[in-house]
């Protein structure tokens, strides 16, 4: 009986099909390991999902789907509350801030016209600048990279929607990932055709533009240097574009840290911030992605600017347009805006 | 192009195969038309997500589909390729295979997004259509040889054959290179690594587990199988055959078709021993198989088997009323004086028997027991058998 069972035993550990089912438990232990997710990771995914259900909870829908997306908001809401149970209050924002602040990610909730907005996003930088507007501002930044979670404007209009700078409750937020996809793609485009002349450098007129504000990075990777590393030479070219932007960026935020106490509305002040940014430090890329975006304005002193900056400066001749008359024309168009009551 | 067969031929019913599907269709119905909480339950609790993972969900995600489309489109292909896999396999280690593929093409997808594409971590994949990649796997390995019956559209209902192996590579191709893609950061909806992974894992299985041997075999039979029945281009078919029956003689139906074959034109050595050696394995598995093919034998060669083959054939024969053929075929034994044994007295006493019951000729019956007293003086029958001689012809 004993030997029997032995034998059995014995036929079941060195048969073929055993050892694969060992296999797969490796497999499953190698899996277990490379699909870790931290209680940070999970937090925030649910997290996410249930701000974008209460986003979706704003969004024309028919009764029954908000009656669905209702049960999920209130499902991950739960999740959110039983993962973070002993790390922070979702509830309370100061501590979720706190708690995404150390793994320097900035976490920003707050209601604007009705709507929730929520902005979830890794720090990439994080000062104090000071500007001349003509008049000083002083003003505490955050440089944020991809958003994790985007504010309800940006959800709502979609994934065309791009926003260079917002007011937070007591710093000025600049999105890097507004540019830094067109920055990625440049690059790519670059990596591929190999310019030998400078002509080579540009096809259309996002090309173009960007080639006339990062002609120097351009020409110093692709026709001096010859990078081999394409990862590092990506990473050091958009390093390099962003820091070219960044003068106009923080002359937007300065505007808008001015605005701060203002009554004006958000479209409003988001207009005034990128004209005094373009008057003050003038590109070409910038100009041409506010000039060819899609706009979305609903107050009547925000679309009247707009009007005037679409109308001035035509982007199909690319090469009439100059620096000083991109900060000229961004200036008068400051200058002929009336305050709003 | 939609796969709608093969040029195989099954000896078995699929039940596992069809017990799969109707336990997808089922468990599609169950939740069908269910409600926001059922729904949130079963993707929270079902439906594998590598970042948030429980074990069980490894297994219960390949029983679930996310429409009609998805679900009808796993069923034609695990009804295509997984009917022909596990006839060859035998149903427990197809079953086996299934689970342990589909739970593979899992962790390969997982792994590969915990990888690569850590941002879809949270996403959930469902479908069984890793465990059905892992038997095309399988498929390809064993049957490499078949054709795959296309349908190139719904709407243009041509129906062509393609290879079984340039279409699985061709297809498995589609997905790696849809796999890349997702990597590169294109959104795919489907799940192509839990797609290569299964195929992989099934190639892989195969490899480990010497699939190989069987898959030659299973090779040579069906080219052997498929030629040997035509009136021409059969030398391939009679080649396969030969180096089949070299390791694995005990293929009666093959080495029929070889002797039919060998005989087609003139009497053969060759193809009198397959004859023979075919009809000696068939009276074990098939007697009636058996039976027609000895008629076929002895309608071209008018001889007949060993005492023990023959005597079992000429029952055989007389059971299925072919008393002539029968006695016909004692006789010819009788007659071939083979040394004696107890089959050849059973034959004996057989054939006078059927001379006296079913022929009605008493005279014959006579001789016959006459000559089995000569043959087998110290036989035990012997009393019998003189008693039988000794009755008048007349009564």
């Amino acid at each position: 009986m004993t030997q029997k069972t032995v034998r059995q035993y014995k036929e079941i550990i060195t048969s073929r099909y055993a050892h694969l089912f060992l296999g797969l438990l490796v497999l499953y232990g190698i899996y277990s390991i490379v699909t870790h997710t931290t209680s940070f990771d999970k937090i925030t995914e649910n997290l996410k999902r249930y701000c974008y259900a209460d986003y979706e909870m704003k969004m024309p829908r028919n009764p029954l789907n908000i009656r669905e997306i209702k049960y999920y908001r209130e499902k991950f809401k739960e999740r959110v509350d039983a993962l973070t149970k002993g790390a922070f209050d979702h509830d309370r924002k100061d501590e979720a801030q706190s708690y995404f602040m150390n793994y320097e990610f900035l976490y920003d909730s707050c209601r604007e016209n009705g709507n929730p907005s929520y902005l979830l996003a890794r720090i990439v930088e994080k000062g104090v600048t000071k500007r001349e507007i003509p008049e000083e501002v002083r003003f505490d930044y955050f440089i944020l990279g991809e958003k994790t979670i985007v504010p309800f404007p940006e959800y709502e209009k979609g994934p065309g929607a791009r926003t260079f700078v917002s007011p937070g409750e007591n710093a000025i937020y600049l999105y890097r990932d507004s540019l830094e996809p067109i920055l990625r793609w440049y690059f790519e485009s670059l990596w591929i055709t190999q310019p030998k002349q400078s002509y080579q450098f540009y096809g259309d007129a996002l090309s173009y533009s960007l080639y006339r504000d990062l002609q120097g990075t351009c020409e110093a990777m692709f026709l001096k240097e010859h990078p081999k590393n394409r990862r590092s030479a990506e990473e050091s070219f958009v390093e390099e574009g962003f820091k070219t932007f960044l003068p106009t960026m923080l002359s937007m935020g300065a505007r808008m840290a001015a605005d701060r106490k203002s009554k004006f509305p958000s479209d409003y002040q988001y207009l005034r911030a990128c004209l005094t940014g373009l008057s003050l430090d003038p590109n070409h890329t910038m100009f041409y992605l506010l000039k060819t975006g899609t706009l979305y304005t609903y107050t009547p002193m925000a679309r009247k600017g707009w009007n005037l900056f679409l109308q001035r400066l035509d982007p199909t001749y690319p090469d009439q347009i100059t620096l000083q008359k991109i900060s000229e024309t961004s200036q008068d168009i400051l200058n002929r805006l009336k305050v709003p009551p | 192009m939609i796969p709608v067969g093969t040029n195989l031929s099954r000896k078995h019913f699929p039940v596992v195969t069809v017990s799969l599907l109707l336990a997808n269709w089922l468990i599609y119905f169950l939740f069908l038309k269910s409600d926001v909480h059922t729904e949130f339950w079963v993707r929270r609790y079902f439906y594998s997500t590598p970042g948030d993972q429980y074990p069980w969900q490894l297994i219960t995600s390949l029983f679930f589909h996310a429409n009609f489309w998805h679900l009808l489109g796993n069923s034609i292909f695990l009804w295509v390729f997984g009917i022909f896999v596990e006839d060859k396999l035998e149903w427990k280690a197809y079953l086996y295979l299934y689970f342990l593929t589909g739970l593979a093409s899992n962790l390969i997808h997982g792994s590969m997004v915990g990888i690569f594409m850590r941002e879809s971590l949270f996403i959930p994949s469902l479908g069984a259509s890793g465990a059905i990649s892992g038997i095309m796997g399988i498929y390809l390995y064993r049957c490499h040889y078949s054709k795959i019956k296309l349908l190139i559209s719904i709407w243009l209902p041509i129906r062509i054959q393609v290879p079984a192996a340039i279409i699985l590579i061709l297809w498995f191709l589609r997905d790696f290179i849809g796999g890349i893609d997702t990597i590169r950061g294109i959104h795919q909806n489907v799940a192509f690594w839990a797609h290569v992974g299964g195929f992989g894992a099934g190639l892989g299985t195969c490899k480990y587990l010497r699939y190989e041997v069987q898959a030659r075999k299973e090779k040579l039979e069906f080219v052997a199988d498929t030629t040997l029945d035509q009136y021409g281009g059969y030398e391939e078919g009679v080649k396969a055959a030969e180096t089949l029956l070299k390791t694995d003689p005990d293929k009666p139906e093959i080495r029929l078709k070889l002797a039919r074959v060998k005989s087609q034109f003139r009497a053969s050595a060759d193809g009198k021993a397959h004859y023979e050696q075919s009809i000696k394995l068939l009276l074990e598995k098939d007697p009636k198989k058996a039976m027609e093919a000895f008629i076929e034998f002895w309608n071209k060669y008018f001889t007949v088997l060993e005492p023990r083959y023959q005597l079992k054939l000429s029952r055989l024969l007389n059971k299925s009323l072919h008393f002539d053929l029968s006695a016909h075929t004692l006789q010819s034994l009788i007659e071939k004086d083979p040394p004696p044994d107890l089959y050849l007295e059973e034959a004996y006493l057989f054939l006078a028997k059927i001379y006296e019951a079913q022929l009605d000729r008493k005279d014959l019956a006579r001789h016959v027991y006459e000559k089995f007293l000569e043959k087998f003086p110290r036989s035990r029958h012997r009393e019998f058998v003189e008693q039988m001689t000794q009755r008048p012809l007349t009564e």
